[in-house]
């Protein structure tokens, strides 16, 4: 057995992802027992997997904990103003067609504050790969109910319980015409890590939809006070209906959680090939 | 990599083979971390670099052996 390396420099690089994150701005700042850093790692992997030139991934993110994605991937990234993701990246698609866009966000930026981008983008099928990160909650602002946070759900600014309705992101993106939706939770890490694989493949607007725990906001405020909690939550409510309607699958407090694979077709696209710069 | 594990224990959960635990033992920041129990039984399904939100914890091979998870 080799010998129990610890915390040097050479450990670091040793990590089979070390080489493209920003290992120096490690740990990062995520909490403990939040799932971002899962699915930054099943990202990485993904693109591994696709086998893309890495000087021609570009990832672009908004606002939130899960904006702070992209200064830790040692890629061409892009952390955006607030909201203002899918737009920046839609600018950098269509001047740069060979370039492979990804947006990286969050739910309290994607639905909210950029919730009309969101439906434009995939109005237009704009050719880019929408990972949307969703703890059901503002972490980074200190935990209020945003339009992902389920009806009844507790937070800091609903103490009784939410009494509004929640979005349904993959209904949402379906609706506005996305070519490939996809639904998971952090604990489906292998399905995830495929999912995110054929998102990128496609060409289209396509949406993953990645459900994680943020314990410290929106678990604590709902028994759930740890990322474990949640994770053994996800593990035992979880089924997956791959290509059911993504319009009736919305994700209610306590209940079921309905992941999988919703939707996979093909639609003209933006920037059409014909019109690529790339000199194709 | 020690330092940089918070403690959250989805490996010790997440692991098939139930070999990870929480250890007593702490880092710099406070947080319990995990090691490996018996490093004979790790089949090298890489679960817990999967899992591992921190990328602090990695399946190291050694030739033919599957197994030595450095934290």
């Amino acid at each position: 057995m080799s010998e129990l390396a610890v915390n040097s420099e050479k450990t670091r690089e040793n990590h089979p992802l070390g080489e493209y994150l920003r290992t120096d701005r490690f740990p990062h700042i995520w909490c403990s027992g939040c799932g971002l850093g899962i699915v930054l790692s099943a990202f990485i992997r993904s693109l591994l997997n696709c086998g893309l030139a890495l000087d021609k991934v570009a990832v672009v993110s908004g606002i939130g904990c899960t904006g702070r994605a992209a200064g830790y991937l040692k890629l061409d990234s892009f952390h955006t103003t607030h909201g203002r993701a899918i737009p920046f990246a839609t600018g950098l698609k269509l001047a740069n067609p060979e370039l492979e866009v990804i947006v990286f966000s969050g739910d309290g930026d994607l639905a909210a504050i950029g919730g009309n981008h969101l439906i434009h983008a995939g109005r237009r099928n704009i050719d880019m790969t929408v990972l949307c990160v969703n703890n059901f909650t503002y972490g980074m602002t200190g935990g209020q109910f945003g339009p992902t946070t389920p009806s009844a759900a507790r937070s800091t600014t609903s103490r009784a319980g939410n009494v509004e309705n929640p979005f349904n992101m993959v209904g949402l993106a379906a609706a506005s015409g996305a070519i490939y939706v996809a639904r998971w939770t952090t604990a489906q890490v292998r399905q995830l890590e495929r999912s995110t694989t054929e998102a990128l493949q496609r060409k289209g607007f396509s949406f993953v939809e990645i459900i994680s725990p943020c314990p410290t906001y929106y678990g604590r405020m709902n028994r759930q006070p740890t990322g474990l909690d949640q994770m053994r939550y996800y593990r035992a409510n979880t089924v997956v209906k791959h290509f059911a309607s993504p319009h009736e699958v919305g994700v209610a407090l306590g209940g079921q959680i309905v992941t999988g694979k919703f939707i996979d077709t093909e639609r003209p696209y933006l920037p059409h090939p014909q019109e690529g710069h790339d000199g194709a | 990599m020690k330092e940089w594990c918070k403690g959250c224990r989805f490996c010790v959960e997440f692991c098939p083979q139930h070999i990870l635990y929480e250890t007593d033992e702490t880092n710099s920041r406070g947080y319990h971390v995990a090691a490996m129990a018996d490093s004979s039984k790790c089949i090298g399904c890489e679960m817990c670099t999967m899992i591992c939100p921190e990328f602090a914890i990695h399946v190291v091979t050694n030739g033919e052996e599957a197994g030595q998870e450095v934290k």
